[in-house]
């Protein structure tokens, strides 16, 4: 039998699952991003330390469908991404040092997941906003458009 | 009903190299920091181009279509084929609720998992299967 470390302790213990009708988090905090340009890029978040001190507890990406604007800096709002171009884009979180690595988009859609979260129960000194970016596989275009981002989050 | 709670992830490839033949297995691509026998996988997705377009490198993902022509066989480090030939299509987390397919945590060889054609389809050469790994460190 392959060697098993305390991995399997941890799984029941601590938990690398979650039932996903439980509480997501008790707070929320939304980021949104305009897409600056066209085609193949890589768009960092703003810095965030409250959400550095925070543990995050789920992340999810919010299409037209669901809220059809979303907010610029400047206090307008612009359309959300569709649904159906999420599939050209990733999320890096910056995971001591990026270890979540450029997840689709699509798996951070609720409505594509049939409502299911994507956990992740990072401890504060974990993760960092700031380094964690957004990357465009695909070359569509979709300049101006926003991406609203969600994070679920609990203080400590 | 429980989902995953993601400690460490990323995306994992398999090259179909060549013209796809039915029954021809394809290796997972060698990613230096996984493939040494150090990391335990606890879950795995997979991605047709309906969730990801093209792959870090810029190549294509297998088409939803096509996703029904594959099967997946995971190798642990004692070489035991621990999934044996699961259907592509079932890892897709969409089509399962949303829910992630969960393991019981054991340390893989990456490089000796393979994907295995079953029907062409509209598979070409150049063509990535693509998975997000859910996993620790050993």
């Amino acid at each position: 039998m392959p060697v098993i470390s305390k991995i399997e302790q941890y799984f029941t213990e601590t938990g690398k699952i979650k039932p996903y009708a439980d509480k997501v988090a008790d707070y929320c905090e939304v980021i949104s991003i305009v897409i600056p340009a066209n085609g193949l890029q890589t768009i960092f978040l703003p810095q965030n330390s409250m959400l550095d001190n925070s543990t995050l507890q789920a992340i999810e990406v919010v299409s037209s469908s669901e809220q059809f604007y979303g907010n610029l800096p400047d206090g307008t709002t612009a359309e959300n991404l569709d649904i159906a171009d999420f599939n050209e884009f990733g999320f890096t979180l910056s995971i001591d040092s990026e270890e979540i690595a450029k997840t689709p988009f699509t798996s951070m859609s609720r409505p594509t997941q049939s409502g299911k979260f994507y956990f992740l129960n990072s401890v504060p000194g974990r993760h960092r906003i700031g380094d964690s970016f957004i990357t465009q596989v695909g070359t569509g275009s979709f300049n101006g458009k926003v991406i609203t981002m969600r994070f679920w989050y609990d203080k400590d | 009903m429980n989902n995953i709670i993601v400690k460490q992830s990323q995306l994992v490839t398999a090259t179909l190299n060549g013209t796809p033949t039915v029954n021809r297995r394809y290796k997972f691509d060698d990613i230096p920091n996984l493939s040494r026998n150090n990391i335990i996988l606890y879950g795995i997705e997979a991605y047709s181009a309906d969730q990801l377009v093209s792959t870090d490198d810029g190549s294509d993902v297998i088409a939803s279509a096509d996703s029904l022509g594959i099967t997946v066989t995971l190798k642990d480090n004692q070489n035991n084929e621990f999934i044996y030939q699961m259907p592509y299509y079932n890892l897709i987390r969409s089509n399962n609720g949303g829910f992630v397919i969960l393991l019981e945590p054991k340390i893989i060889n990456l490089t000796d998992c393979y994907v295995q054609i079953n029907n062409t389809l509209g598979l070409a050469d150049g063509d990535k299967a693509v998975f997000n790994f859910y996993y620790d460190f050993v």
